[in-house]
């Protein structure tokens, strides 16, 4: 996995509200790359993440309730469980107890496989259903 | 040290947990682990249950003094959990923080529902986790304390009314005695004032069986040789003089035994038109008259009088004033008496008697200028047992008495007041219409 995030097709599900955020989401991760040398920027931008994940994850859900998305509280859950770590992370960083570049490497690949895997599952089930992407 | 670096001390502090249990319920791993390594460095100690099925297990062997709990689990839920604990007795005050990954407002308003205290979000600082976590243990810290201080107090209460109970039952006895020893003060006099006429009775009646027995024989010729036999015409003379007698010491007996009626003691229910000046006057004889019988060396009173002669008379229990005034005056004597004790002859005791009306009341004031009463005596004077007063002179339940009597008895009111070396002075009211009346 290279250093930084790059934006690509793959990622994208052409659900326009949602692209852009997951845009953000990979610039702010990006940023926590550049900053994993120094303490203080870390813990902003690892602030930062949290805040927009929170977000993030509220605007996608509220999609998924709009469109009776039938595995919501699955897709839920795994939200939850990345705030829940991100909260740890947060609180081994503030004790001098992280590993940074393991965290980095863990985070790339959840978002990477997120977005990919149970992201991508709304696409597809707006598809199948036949409403589309275009309200989006 | 700076400001900064005070306000970081100060803040250090305040994270120090009481020493306490905390159990942390969550199905997360890591989660535990991370709230392990948040309260390594206090002193808490941290036990954990990875569900709330385990936890209501885990309580039933150990009651942990705080429980922290997560809102998201598999089965039986954070919410849930809390319910079963506030539902049973053992659990029910206990204190209950949730931890929530969410922030929806109606997780918090469902947490608040079912019990908990406190409802804390992801993500969270650690301190703040440790600050909630601190105040809630002391708050339920205080809490028991308040809960065995209520304990204790209500023992000390249950103890001081059981004891209230004794002195009053005591207190009531003592009455009962005093009033005993009143009546047989009264017997005591009675019994002396009776038993001399009817020594005289006894002797005279002798005497005259003897004379009878005499003339008897003299007349029948039997001791026509007795030498001592009185003309008969002179032991006619002796016999109608012991007649004379017997029938003075009779009359003497009866009159006793008609004043002892008078003033029986047990006559305490019968309420009669009572001319309060006569009362009076009769307490200060009866007393004046029992002080010097008991006290050889009784005191000289000069007695001024200002007693109102329109003054109505009032319905009530005669003897039961009576009582009241004699032992008010009592006590009035006893001043003078120990104040002449220490002053010597230059002290004039005065004795000053009013009455008047004062509406609603009749009012009677006794005035002495005895050793008089501190102000704190003043206030306890009408109390059981209190008493400055030597040994042989009373057993200070005589002014209680009073009390007592003039509340229960007179429905009226007894007021002292008093100068420390100075005077007495005792006002009883006596309402000048019984209450029935006054409503109608
Ligand atoms: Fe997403
Ligand atoms: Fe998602």
């Amino acid at each position: 996995m290279s250093k930084y995030l790059h934006w690509n097709p793959k990622i994208s599900l052409g659900i326009g509200q949602i692209d852009l955020e997951h845009q953000t989401f990979v610039e702010i991760i990006n940023e926590l790359d550049e900053v994993r040398k120094q303490p203080e920027l870390l813990y902003r931008s690892l602030l930062a993440l949290m805040k927009y994940a929170a977000f993030h994850f509220q605007s996608e859900e509220n999609i998924m309730y709009r469109i009776d998305y039938p595995d919501i509280e699955h897709h839920q859950d795994l939200h939850i469980r990345l705030m829940e770590q991100l909260n740890n992370r947060m609180i081994q960083l503030n004790r001098g107890d992280l590993d940074i570049d393991q965290f980095l490497v863990f985070l790339k690949k959840w978002y990477v496989e997120h977005t990919t895997k149970a992201d991508h599952k709304i696409l597809d089930y707006l598809i199948s259903s036949g409403r589309g992407v275009g309200g989006f | 040290m700076t400001a900064a670096n005070e306000h970081f001390v100060s803040l250090e502090k305040s994270l120090e947990c009481p020493v306490a249990t905390v159990l942390i319920v969550d199905d997360d791993p890591e989660n535990l682990e991370v709230m392990r390594t948040i309260f390594r460095d206090t002193s808490c100690r941290i036990k954990t249950s990875v569900s709330a099925e385990m936890a209501l297990q885990d309580i039933e062997k150990e009651l942990p003094d705080l429980m922290l709990i997560d809102t998201r689990m598999p089965g039986m839920d954070g919410y849930e959990l809390c319910r079963c604990l506030k539902a049973k007795e053992r659990t029910r005050h206990f204190p209950v923080l949730f931890i929530s990954p969410t922030d929806l407002p109606h997780d918090k308003l469902r947490a608040f529902e079912v019990g908990a205290l406190d409802f804390i979000t992801k993500p969270y600082q650690e301190e703040e986790l440790l600050v909630r976590v601190r105040t809630h243990l002391l708050l339920y810290c205080f809490y028991h304390g308040i809960l065995n201080r209520n304990v204790q107090l209500a023992q000390a209460r249950d103890v001081l009314t059981e004891r209230l109970d004794t002195l009053s039952r005591t207190q009531s006895l003592l009455i009962e005695s005093e009033k005993m020893a009143a009546a047989g003060r009264l017997l005591a006099g009675v019994s002396h004032e009776i038993r001399n006429p009817l020594n005289f009775i006894c002797t005279l009646a002798d005497l005259s069986v003897n004379l009878l027995e005499e003339m008897d024989e003299a007349l029948s010729g039997r001791a026509q040789d007795g030498p001592f036999l009185p003309p008969p015409i002179d032991a006619m003379r002796m016999l109608s003089h012991n007649c004379d007698e017997i029938s003075n010491n009779c009359r003497r007996a009866a009159g006793v035994v008609d004043t002892m009626l008078e003033h029986s003691v047990r006559n305490r229910e019968s309420v009669q038109q009572t001319d309060i000046n006569h009362v009076l006057e009769l307490a200060v004889q009866q007393t004046w008259s029992d002080s010097s019988h008991v006290d050889e060396s009784a005191v000289f009173v000069e007695l001024n009088q200002h007693l109102n002669n329109d003054l109505p008379k009032l319905s009530l229990n005669r003897d039961s004033l009576l009582q009241v005034l004699k032992n008010i005056l009592h006590n009035a004597f006893d001043a003078m008496t120990e104040k002449q004790e220490t002053i010597g002859v230059q002290y004039r005791p005065q004795l000053t008697l009013s009455t008047l009306v004062q509406d609603p009341w009749v009012e009677i004031r006794i005035h002495d200028n005895g050793i008089g009463m501190d102000s704190t005596l003043t206030k306890r004077v009408f109390e059981p047992f209190l008493t400055t007063k030597a040994p042989d002179r009373g057993k200070g339940v005589g002014l209680s008495l009073a009390y007592e009597m003039v509340q229960k008895d007179l429905n009226g009111e007894i007021l002292v007041e008093s100068e420390s070396g100075e005077y007495a002075e005792f006002v009883v009211r006596l309402p000048l219409a019984e209450p029935e009346t006054l409503l109608h």
